[in-house]
């Protein structure tokens, strides 16, 4: 073979794609096996393609049983590609970690296709979804359904002016700048110089550190005290290295907005006292103090979003609690053929809670097919 | 082929598992993974100081003093190095736990005998990587052939020296 410079330059190519492969990590959501091999010829559908979905949809597809994931974005990852920072988390050994499902163990992958029954409720990434399909029709020809669509809803707390268009969800806020940063929106979200992060949870701190990294002057606010915020302390406190400002027993008391943009935020501060044995804060008189802010963004308002309403619940026999769907300790609902995991329980979660009732729960519905199967023989 | 005189055993290639404490974020993935396989996590994660997390494990070391020190030798090396504990033989006297300069053997709930991790040795024999390297989704938890495993940890360490030096600004360079 002669070696001209362009065979060589591809053959250069093939290296580097080569070593690339070698040496970046994917994360294998099959633990037990590396491709199926038993068939069962039973099926289960998976509502969400995020990290408890997947590794559901590993375990179960080792286990034996044809698995079909649908998920409503266009790429498989959920969170993990959709909010968390790729400096943190590598896009891509999500990704091939996806890639490796579908291609070894035969997981068929429905993107842009969302699973919802009864009265939509919006939720982020509803503009990528080409397709809806109702949870009744999965439960009618799966034999079994995971639940696993996470907490992408989010609630807005009830003081006016908190609908202005630079008031932006945490979560929501990640969302968009990880669709900007691949290319699949045009117009990203601009947060302006001066940012307050008003919530003390996961996503508070998450989005404090993107808006940091995006060059802004970042506040977080709190409502209650630091100390007894689901956050570690240890992270606001390396945040806090970096230049963010945390100011917790303070609350936002009044929001002024010009032409539907809020400039201005007058937060009140608080005191933690004992009221009926119990630390409550309460608020100081005439403490005030204003921000001007270029945007606001709010964390801790992300609630569960499980793909069917009350309504429909009802009718599925399926119990609903006033956020989201009621499971027991292994993930089953009250409909036999129906399970459910993940931040769509619990409300938003850390990857390894999510690992943990994935796996958890995908062992359940392998339980309950081989019981199945015993039963039709 | 050379024949080996009795008694030696030629020297295999061994795997080996190693943390990278610097790509570690503390997700905890690696834990839940182990503990909704095993019932119980033998890799937990701590964070200690500023924003480190240390995953405790299993070192496997390759002098290790659980072997020597167990009254019963339950606790063995085994052929592929890894030290593996027979509950069979284990009497629970925790001699090995004194021993650990890591703290790991613990007793299980229900038999009473030392149990700790034995790098999924259910799932090597399938020919898998250990769980809790399997589902790490950084990295930080490098399994494999040993020479491959330190080369890739020194490979790490130049692309942050190389990164370090791009960064670097002009006027501090010579």
């Amino acid at each position: 073979m002669l070696l001209t410079l362009n065979n060589f330059n591809t053959l250069l190519t093939d290296l580097k794609a080569w070593w690339r492969k070698l040496s970046t990590k994917v994360m294998h959501f099959a633990l037990t096996c590396s491709k199926r091999t038993s068939k069962t010829g039973l099926k289960v559908a998976v509502v969400g393609a995020g990290v408890c979905g997947l590794i559901a949809a590993g375990y179960i597809a080792c286990a034996g049983h044809e698995v079909d994931v649908y998920d409503k974005q266009p790429m498989p990852g959920g969170s993990l590609v959709f909010a968390v920072p790729p400096w943190r988390i590598p896009r891509e050994s999500v990704l091939e970690g996806a890639k490796e499902l579908e291609e070894r163990l035969g997981v068929k992958f429905f993107l842009k296709t969302k699973v919802f029954s009864g009265v939509n409720l919006s939720e982020e990434g509803d503009e990528f979804v080409e397709k809806v399909l109702p949870l009744e029709d999965l439960v009618g020809s799966y034999d079994a359904v995971l639940i696993a669509s996470g907490a992408w809803r989010t609630r807005r707390p009830e003081i006016p002016g908190l609908n202005s268009v630079n008031v932006y969800s945490a979560l929501s806020y990640l969302y968009y700048r990880r669709l900007q940063e691949m290319n699949l929106i045009n117009k990203g979200v601009s947060i302006g110089r001066r940012v307050v992060v008003y919530g003390g949870s996961i996503s508070a701190l998450a989005a404090a550190g993107q808006a940091l990294s995006d060059g802004a002057e970042v506040y977080v606010i709190y409502e209650d005290s630091f100390k007894r915020a689901s956050i570690d302390p240890v992270d606001l406190k390396k945040l806090e290295d970096e230049g963010v400002v945390a100011i917790d027993l303070a609350r936002i008391a009044e929001v002024s907005v010009i032409n539907s943009v809020v400039t201005e935020v007058k937060f009140q501060r608080l005191q933690l006292s004992s009221i009926n044995e119990g630390r409550v804060a309460i608020p100081i008189p005439n403490s005030y103090f204003t921000l001007s802010v270029d945007s606001l963004l709010l964390a801790g308002v992300e609630e569960p979003s499980p793909p069917l309403s009350s309504d429909v619940a009802s009718v599925m026999k399926i119990a609903v609690g006033p956020k989201t769907i009621l499971v027991d300790e292994w993930g089953r609902t009250t409909n036999k053929k129906v399970f459910a995991a993940g931040s769509v329980i619990t409300g938003l979660t850390t990857i390894g809670d999510a690992v943990r009732q994935g796996v958890r729960t995908a062992r359940e519905i392998d339980r309950w097919l081989k019981a199945l199967t015993i039963k039709l023989k | 082929m050379e024949q080996q005189p009795p008694g030696v055993i030629a020297p295999q290639p061994r795997r080996i598992r190693v943390v990278d404490l610097s790509k570690c974020i503390g997700c905890g993935a690696c834990e839940a993974s182990c503990e909704a396989l095993y019932g119980m996590p033998f890799i937990k994660v701590y964070r200690v100081g500023a924003s480190i997390y240390i995953p405790i494990s299993c070192m496997h070391c390759q002098k290790a003093p659980c072997v020597a020190v167990c009254p019963t030798k339950a606790m063995h090396v085994g052929s592929d190095g890894f030290i593996y504990i027979d509950k069979a033989k284990c009497i629970g006297c925790l001699a090995c736990l004194e021993a650990c300069p890591f703290g790991i053997p613990e007793l299980e709930l229900k038999l009473r005998v030392v149990t700790k991790c034995d790098l999924c040795r259910d799932l090597r024999v399938k020919g898998l990587d250990p769980a809790c390297s399997a589902i790490c989704p950084t990295g930080a938890i490098v399994y494999g052939l040993e020479d491959r495993v330190f080369s890739e940890i020194k490979r790490r360490v130049a692309e942050s020296i190389a990164k370090a030096q791009k960064e670097t600004p002009y006027y501090l360079k010579k």
